[in-house]
């Protein structure tokens, strides 16, 4: 009873931004068209912000997914060498920051120095934010505004966008935002994301 | 006669009062025996000490409860009450010993990590027996404090307590807390006697896949995660990824490089062993009149139930990519479904 509900609340919402123009914003969980399968392999995980939730994204895209995905939390320019798909992790942790011996600040250098190489090659990004509201915050944020306008596509688990920044950073970046219920919804997006081997 | 009574009144005294309780301070007088009725998985009961025998006799030695199987597989360790307030941590390990048997692999369980610390309450809000109704009649655990008994500990406080390999200065009092000082010593205060022998279990029972059952405040970061060690990181994110589609949220960080001392970061650097570490949300522990039984938002058999799908998880995870006489199977495990829906009362025994 309450799904149907939250399924009718959903079909409006979606009816009512489809009204007033904001058509980047997917309805749940739906891929469009243009991007269903376009993101070549073979793609490349990093965090941006040392979030553990990267490690969540390699193991729902290796592990259950069998995608095979290069992977590393703190990745280099370098270590992108030959990807056709870079995902990005978003999410600020300072355990994790601590773990890797990085600040906030010398990530998010790491980060812009990865998204530089990605561009020059050509290489497509896929943003992905699945740590709800315990991966936002100050230092979140700034991950996020770095790689949102850079992003072919970003990726949200509800949540992560309760108050609608992902909504008004992909708007005003014209980039397209799939909004997902849950994690392995998220792997659902990735893999219909990529192109079929 | 009367005088002869009283040389007898005065000879008891000594006897049976004064000597044991002035004889030694670490008599083991002070200690509770906690209420566990272990199921018929249980093989044997012994005490921590057997692997340690610093521990012996002092008010932390506890009891360890095994489940062999007698067949190969896993050995799995599950702490209950290194923070003796974190009650749902210690009825999980209690629900384990009262029903699991295992098929394949063994069980080993401390309901009572730091006995020390069950002895008392930080808090004179909170009750210091928590009342469990079950079929059969009331059942009662205690709720203890987070600290090892300043008593027993042997040793004051320092001014600050670092840890042996470094890192932050933190409060004196963290001196006693069994969760910083891992993986203590044979022959230092009581708390880290304590760390030293469940690292000698470990180690000579070759454990190799560890929990460590806490509670944090609701409002905490910790609340709802699962820590684990980086080298078994990637079993917590596949156990995070099927418990969310089981409908339990929970967070997920590696074991900090800088921060020494904890379960999660010694156990698992110290000795083969996977280690994790598992939160819950506990209202007692944010505010002086939360209620750690009865919460309409946090009830306690809510947060019993998500350790033990947390524990069914990362078995489970486990036993995909393990060599074959490696797994760890079950005949009988509390369901936490069922303890979600019917309360912990079901399912602990007569
Ligand atoms: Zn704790």
């Amino acid at each position: 009873m309450v799904r149907k509900h939250r399924f009718v609340a959903r079909v409006l919402s979606v009816a009512l931004m489809a009204g007033i123009g904001v058509l980047q914003v997917c309805a749940q969980g739906t891929v469009p068209p243009s991007l269903q399968g376009s993101f070549l392999q073979p793609g490349y995980i990093t965090s941006a912000g040392q979030t553990s939730d990267a490690a969540i994204v390699k193991v729902l895209a290796n592990t259950r997914l069998k995608l095979g995905f290069g992977y590393d939390i703190a990745a280099k320019p370098q270590s992108i060498a030959g990807a056709k798909t870079l995902v990005l992790v978003l999410g600020a942790s300072n355990k994790g920051l601590g773990a890797a011996g990085l600040s906030l600040e010398q990530d998010i250098e790491r980060v812009k120095s990865v998204i530089a190489e990605a561009q020059k090659n050509g290489v497509r990004i896929i943003s992905m934010h699945t740590g709800g509201t315990a991966r936002r915050g100050e230092a979140s944020n700034q991950v996020i505004e770095l790689c949102v306008p850079v992003s072919d596509v970003v990726v949200v688990v509800e949540g992560g966008n309760n108050d609608g920044f992902f909504t008004d950073l992909c708007e005003k970046a014209g980039v397209p935002l799939v909004e997902v219920a849950s994690i392995s919804a998220a792997g659902n997006v990735l893999k219909s994301l990529m192109a079929q081997q | 006669m009367r005088r002869y009574f009283r040389c007898f009144l005065f000879g008891f005294f000594l006897i049976f009062i004064a000597v044991p309780t002035f004889s030694s301070p670490f008599s083991g007088a002070g200690t509770i025996l906690h209420d566990v009725r272990p199921g018929k998985g249980i093989t044997r009961v012994t005490w921590l000490s057997e692997w340690s025998s610093p521990l012996e006799g002092t008010p932390a030695d506890t009891r360890v409860f095994i489940a062999d199987s007698g067949k190969p597989g896993a050995t799995v360790f599950i702490a209950g009450g290194t923070h003796a307030n974190e009650i749902a941590g210690i009825l999980s390990a209690v629900l384990l010993i009262e029903n699991a048997v295992p098929s394949a692999g063994r069980l080993i369980v401390i309901p009572d990590m730091n006995m020390s610390a069950s002895t008392w309450t930080e808090s004179t809000k909170v009750p210091s027996w928590v009342r469990i109704e079950t079929p059969n009649g009331p059942r009662f655990f205690k709720y203890g404090a987070r600290y090892t008994d300043p008593v027993h500990q042997g040793a004051p406080d320092p001014d600050r307590y670092v840890h042996p390999k470094g890192g932050d200065a933190l409060e004196g009092s963290e001196a006693r807390n069994l969760n910083r000082v891992y993986p203590g010593k044979p022959d230092g205060t009581l708390t880290e006697r304590l760390a030293w022998a469940l690292m000698s279990l470990l180690k000579q029972e070759g454990v190799d896949i560890a929990f460590d059952l806490h509670e944090a405040g609701p409002e905490s970061r910790l609340a709802n995660m699962i820590v684990a060690n980086p080298k078994n990181l990637d079993l917590a994110a596949l156990a995070v990824i099927n418990l969310e589609m089981d409908g339990i949220r929970m967070k997920l960080e590696p074991s900090s490089d800088a921060f020494h001392g904890l379960s999660h970061r010694e156990w698992g650097d110290g000795t083969k062993a996977y280690a994790f570490l598992i939160e819950t949300p506990n209202p007692a522990q944010s505010t002086e009149n939360g209620n750690p039984v009865e919460d309409p938002q946090y009830p306690l058999a809510g947060r019993i139930a998500t350790h033990l799908a947390s524990i069914g998880a990362i078995l489970d995870a486990w036993n995909m990519d393990c060599p074959p006489d490696k797994r760890i199977e079950f005949d009988a495990l509390p369901d936490w479904r069922a303890v979600a829906a019917s309360g912990a009362g079901a399912f602990l025994n007569w």
